[in-house]
């Protein structure tokens, strides 16, 4: 086996105490006996709890001001939209149409959603930083997913029966534009336009199957991208088309509702896992960020009226000391 | 991560949200959720150091499994009644979602 000088050139220190730190940097730390490195790497810890418990809302909005609007709490929909600034949650305008498994985005003052259920609606809204308006409904009714602005949005992955149809907003009207590669409902979407965004995940009707798929939308047409690591629906998703989350959702969700997801751009690797495993969390794009997430709502597992809970767990990216162990 | 070596501890208590877990805590034990509020941690002495600032209580693995089982047996029997008359079984799980299955902790 090759040591670590013949790697690096230079032997692990020995120090008496941890040194002021650069990443990757690995020493011995001969007063404690341990192995050190420092080591950037993500990790979950709770949040301040949402004000009202639900599942399947729609995300909007950046890391300092994200929105979680409507949602599922069955048997009933909410209309409530909560803004988080990362320390508070805050309940503000109502939407208009209570619905849960929407298309959402734009920012905590200029946000937009679109269709849901249940009832299935076609319903769009905009929101101006005060109130909700009733804008020009979807072609079609269904659940959805869907990210991007009030000006500029993409609607997909719409049931039920899950479909490959999508709708593209202008800020005036929809317009039916290309299918997607794979059949599906209960996706989540990440991007912030609706010429640039991902479709992740999602489930087949009967019997439920999880899928695992990703598709890359270019505001023309959509490309099948590497796949998950582990199919799964109403899951939650954060950042950007080259460096994105998956989080949660079911797969089944009793085993599976933990798990992370990070996507570079081409691949998807398994990172920290959520500490409540949960199914059916706030979708599409939270915060736009792969380094600062939220994950919110759901239930975990059972699917009692009493079971939705309003948990949140933040995600954060960063460098630590770490001790390396050996099994 | 040492979630794998078989020695854990049962905590009950409530998620009270921000600082419950922090991310130190995540970087120095595994730790999982589970219904009725219960928690599985390492066994090691920062995972009872987490324990004992938000003031859980300390359960053996057979009460705590106690404990889960049956929130997920209200679950399912709440599950089972709730029928719409007319519904087929596929429409069933797309309202409700799947019927809740059995939990067993490490």
């Amino acid at each position: 086996m090759a040591t670590y000088k013949e790697i690096r050139g230079v032997n692990i220190q020995s120090l008496e105490s941890d040194p002021t730190t650069v990443e990757g940097e690995v020493w011995y730390n001969a007063s404690t006996s341990l192995l050190k490195v420092y080591a950037a790497a993500g990790s979950w810890a709770s949040g301040t709890n949402m004000n009202v418990k639900r599942g399947s809302g729609g995300g909007a909005g950046t890391a300092t001001a994200s929105l979680v609007i409507g949602g599922i709490a069955p048997p009933a929909t909410v209309t409530e939209v909560e803004s988080y600034d990362g320390s508070t949650w805050t309940e503000i305008a109502d939407i208009n149409t209570a619905r849960g498994i929407i298309a959402s985005g734009g920012t905590s003052t200029a946000a937009m959603i679109a269709g849901g259920g249940d009832p299935t609606t076609g319903k769009a809204e905009t929101f101006d930083g005060s109130s909700w308006t009733e804008t020009t409904d979807l072609s079609t009714a269904g659940k959805l997913s869907g990210v991007g602005s009030t000006t500029s949005l993409i609607a997909f992955a719409k049931g039920p029966p899950p479909s490959a149809t999508n709708e593209s907003w202008n800020g005036t009207s929809w317009t039916e534009v290309a299918d997607m590669n794979a059949v599906r409902y209960y996706a989540s979407g990440v991007g912030a336009t609706g010429t640039a965004a991902l479709a992740v995940g999602g489930q087949e009707f009967d019997p439920p199957t999880y899928v695992a798929n990703v598709e890359q939308w270019d505001g023309t047409s959509w490309t099948a991208l590497n796949a998950m690591n582990t199919g799964r629906s109403s899951l939650g998703t954060s950042g950007t088309t080259t460096a994105a989350l998956a989080f949660a959702g079911g797969s089944p969700f009793n085993t599976k509702g933990a798990l992370t997801e990070s996507f570079d751009g081409t691949s998807w690797t398994e990172v920290g896992d959520l500490a409540t495993k949960r199914h059916a969390v706030t979708h599409n794009c939270q915060t736009q960020s792969a380094t600062t997430a939220y994950c919110t709502g759901g239930y975990n597992p059972p699917t009692s009226p009493t079971s939705w809970h309003n948990i949140t767990e933040e995600w954060a990216f960063a460098a630590a000391v770490e001790t390396v162990s050996f099994d | 991560m040492a979630n794998d070596k078989g020695f854990f501890n049962y905590w009950v208590v409530a998620n009270s949200g921000k600082g419950f877990i922090t991310h130190t805590d995540r970087r120095k034990f595994w730790i999982s959720g589970y219904p009725a509020n219960v928690w599985v941690c390492d066994d090691i002495p920062e995972s009872r150091d987490w324990g004992a600032r938000n003031s859980a209580a300390t359960k053996t693995k057979s009460q705590a499994q106690t404990l889960v089982t049956n929130d997920v047996n209200t679950a399912k029997g709440t599950w089972d009644d709730d029928d719409v008359d007319g519904e087929t079984a596929a429409e069933k799980i797309e309202r409700l979602g799947p019927k809740p299955t059995d939990i067993t902790l490490p």
